[in-house]
């Protein structure tokens, strides 16, 4: 080889040297990481059963190599809609209300989910908890957790032979209206429960489907009864109180209340857990039907806003026994103890003590099962129910006689917008 | 071959790798620092000021309600002009950083979470309003908002806290020097001296065997190196006010002034743009010097080329 040749090798390996370098500094300048795409994910699940959720989120991301980016927010109404009318919903939100969902599902916005979950009998879920706009219809959502809400908090220590006379009387109730957003909605979970128990499944399910008038006497009942209950001072302290925070006092050591109406979920923000008890609510409410075995229920409902392969892998995965088995152990021991609707979650894997079972048993045989009316109901019926019963609440000496005017108004002029639909069942 | 002629392509031959070497390093070195500058400047700052601005309108829109509706002329001037300009601000600067935030999709996300909340948030506070004259209620709602805005877990600010965490951390490797730039910039006078010296020399062997003082090529190759130094001037003065800018930005206060925290980031970054602008020259020099280093060494290798063997 003659040393010209040599000498334009070494040029050219130089040059070729020097290409690579500067190749390689281009792609490391690139700096930003390839997304591998995942799924967004929106649920109103904050502080410690956001974390429990979280934590079975990367579950799923180390099991089936999915990045799941995970929002949880109180304002998951505003947030949502606002996504959506940006063109850019979350993959998958979980949402409380089925009202808001069916609107969805109206609007022609959610997947189908019919293969996430098989239909016809028999299968894990219940129809109260895979709902469809009409009978024989697509599901358009699933309720991966649930929550049992005709109840009432006590500390265990306390003989349960003294909770009628601590009911009867008004101040020894812990409660709290406050919640960001949707303050008032434990109001609203009290006159629900109150019409539940005085009137029963048929009558609750018209009111709460839209067929009955807010200003029927059944409905005034009770709000009265709620009304009544109460002292100024009790009604008062209760408006200006979280309700994250009202049962506490349930256990300081000189108790300033010892009763508390409130959901299944709210054991986990207790400062002792292990000491809550509870009893069903039709024993303790005023002029309810002590013999009813209908129970409010609430639930989580999973919907498809972008229906993509990896977005159905995440719903098959929620909706799957196995994943709320994992998503129970995961928080087991842990104040936030999630309930499933999915008859396939053994109870064990529900809760660690007696009480978590009692719960998982009552949402899965009771043989009348109610949604939460509110949430059922459509979004702008909802939030009016939450603000009149803040305002009643703010008076109970005043009759809501005017305040139930202006709801059955609501109501009349939502009957017949087909973009607020209301739910056509909400008793299973 | 002659010695002579081997030795001389040989020399050639390194003189060029050291060249792309030392031109490659000198690059990666000067790019990595000045392209922050742009980053810190078109991005950083105005996502930084962005999130920090809609803090301070969000804590002053409070402020200002609770004011109002405890105040006396609620009847004539409602929640009042302070208050819908703080919040019309606060909706402007997170629309603006939902845009622009460099904290990646998470933090999008969460400023939409954050716009959603906001939104609900002043809902909550026309409620006070509308039952000002119901003392409880109008407490009561006053009491959500500001829960809202400032409940340990899952509220508002925390929500903007964090993302401005994010964002910090972004500015954070911007403008810290960092490990790859260091090792780069202990290269860069190695590898040119090492060049400086294998240049010398070159110059000394031809001098010797070609009886030339100098070679005129070699010579402005040589001098050519000495472009560098100000080069590593620039970079020390880029970093200098890349370090500036990041200690304006991660004040606590600077929210209350986003104008004027801008205005001292631009001026403190001014000066950089063109410095990073020469980023562009370095090809070109290493193109130039390996042309020289070629033009000095072929004639020479050239003239062995029809000896016999």
């Amino acid at each position: 080889m003659s040393a010209a040749t040599r000498s334009r090798q070494a040029t050219a390996a130089v040059l070729g040297l020097w290409l690579v370098v500067l190749c390689a500094l281009t792609a490391g300048d690139t700096g930003v990481r390839q997304s591998r795409g995942g799924v967004t994910v929106l649920a109103t699940w904050t502080g410690a059963e956001g974390r429990a959720f979280r934590e079975l989120l990367d579950a799923f991301t180390r099991d089936h190599g999915i990045h799941v980016d995970y929002q949880g927010t109180t304002a998951l109404r505003e947030v949502l809609s606002s996504e959506v009318d940006s063109g850019t919903p979350p993959d998958i939100a979980v949402l409380p209300s089925s009202g808001e969902l069916a609107a969805y599902a109206r609007q022609g916005l959610l997947a189908e989910l019919d293969g996430v979950v098989p239909a016809g009998r028999g299968t894990a879920y219940g129809g109260l908890w895979t709902p469809r706009l009409r009978a024989g219809g697509p599901v358009y959502g699933i309720a991966v957790k649930a929550d049992l809400k005709s109840i009432v908090w006590f500390d265990r220590h306390r003989p349960a032979s003294t909770l009628p006379a601590l009911a009867a009387d008004g101040r020894r109730w812990c409660v709290g209206m406050g919640g960001d957003a949707t303050s008032g909605w434990p109001g609203t979970d009290w006159i629900e429960d109150l019409l539940l128990q005085q009137q029963g499944r048929s009558v609750y399910q018209e009111w709460a489907t839209g067929g009955l008038p807010w200003t029927d006497p059944r409905v005034e009942r009770a709000w009265r009864s709620w009304g009544s209950l109460f002292g100024k001072d009790t009604a008062r302290a209760a408006l200006t109180t979280d309700f994250r925070t009202a049962g506490a006092g349930l256990f300081a050591p000189d108790p300033p209340c010892a009763l508390e109406h409130q959901g299944s979920f709210i054991r986990g923000g207790y400062p002792r857990p292990a000491d809550a008890d509870f009893v069903f609510s039709a024993g303790l409410l005023p002029r309810a039907d002590r013999r009813s075995t209908a129970r409010e229920v609430s639930g989580d409902f999973a919907a498809v806003f972008r229906d993509t392969p990896r977005a159905r892998e995440l719903m098959r995965y929620l909706a799957s026994a196995d994943a709320q088995r994992a998503w129970g152990r995961k928080t087991a021991g842990r104040s936030a103890h999630p309930f499933f609707a999915n008859r396939d979650v053994p109870l064990d894997a529900q809760g660690d003590d007696a009480v978590d079972r009692r719960i998982a048993t009552a949402l899965r045989d009771s043989a009348s099962l109610c949604l939460d009316a509110s949430d059922a109901m459509p979004t702008r019926m909802r939030l009016a129910f939450q603000r009149a019963a803040l305002t009643y609440l703010s008076d109970t000496t005043e009759r809501p006689d005017g305040l139930l005017r202006s709801l059955e108004k609501v109501r009349r002029r939502l009957r017949g917008d087909p973009d607020q639909p209301w739910l056509s069942t909400v008793c299973g | 071959m002659s010695g002579t002629r081997a030795f001389l392509v040989r020399r050639l031959a390194a003189l060029l790798v050291v060249t792309a070497l030392a031109v490659s390093t000198l690059l990666a070195a000067y790019y990595g620092v000045s392209r922050n500058s742009a980053a810190v400047t078109d991005r950083s700052t105005p996502a930084i000021l962005q999130v920090a601005a809609a803090t301070e309108a969000l804590r002053g829109s409070y402020r200002e309600a609770e004011g109002s509706l405890n105040g006396s002329t609620t009847d004539v001037e409602g929640l009042g002009e302070n208050y819908r300009t703080r919040l019309s601000t606060a909706g402007q600067s997170l629309a603006q950083a939902v845009k622009s935030t460099t904290g990646g999709e998470p933090a999008r996300r969460s400023l939409l979470t954050v716009a959603g909340l906001v939104s609900s948030y002043s809902d909550i506070i026309e409620q006070a309003y509308v039952n000002r004259d119901n003392a409880n209620l109008r407490a009561a709602y006053l009491s959500y908002a500001r829960t809202m805005l400032e409940r340990s877990d899952g509220d508002i600010l925390g929500r903007l806290r964090a993302v401005q965490a994010r964002q910090l951390h972004v500015l954070e490797e911007q403008t810290s020097f960092g490990w790859l730039l260091s090792c780069a910039w202990l290269l860069v006078p190695v590898l040119f001296l090492t060049l400086a010296g294998l240049l010398g020399h070159t110059q000394y062997f031809l001098r010797h065997h070609f009886r030339r003082l100098v070679n005129p090529w070699l010579a402005t190759a040589t001098a050519l190196l000495v472009a560098v130094v100000p080069l590593a001037v620039f970079t020390y003065q880029t970093q200098d006010r890349l370090e500036s800018a990041r200690t304006t930005l991660s004040a606590d206060d600077i929210g209350s002034d986003s104008g004027g925290t801008a205005k001292e980031v631009a001026d403190t970054m001014r000066d950089t743009h063109w410095r990073a602008g020469a980023v562009g020259w370095i090809p070109v020099g290493g193109t130039a010097l390996a042309a020289l280093i070629v033009a000095g060494l072929q004639p020479r290798i050239d003239e062995y080329r029809f000896q016999p063997r």
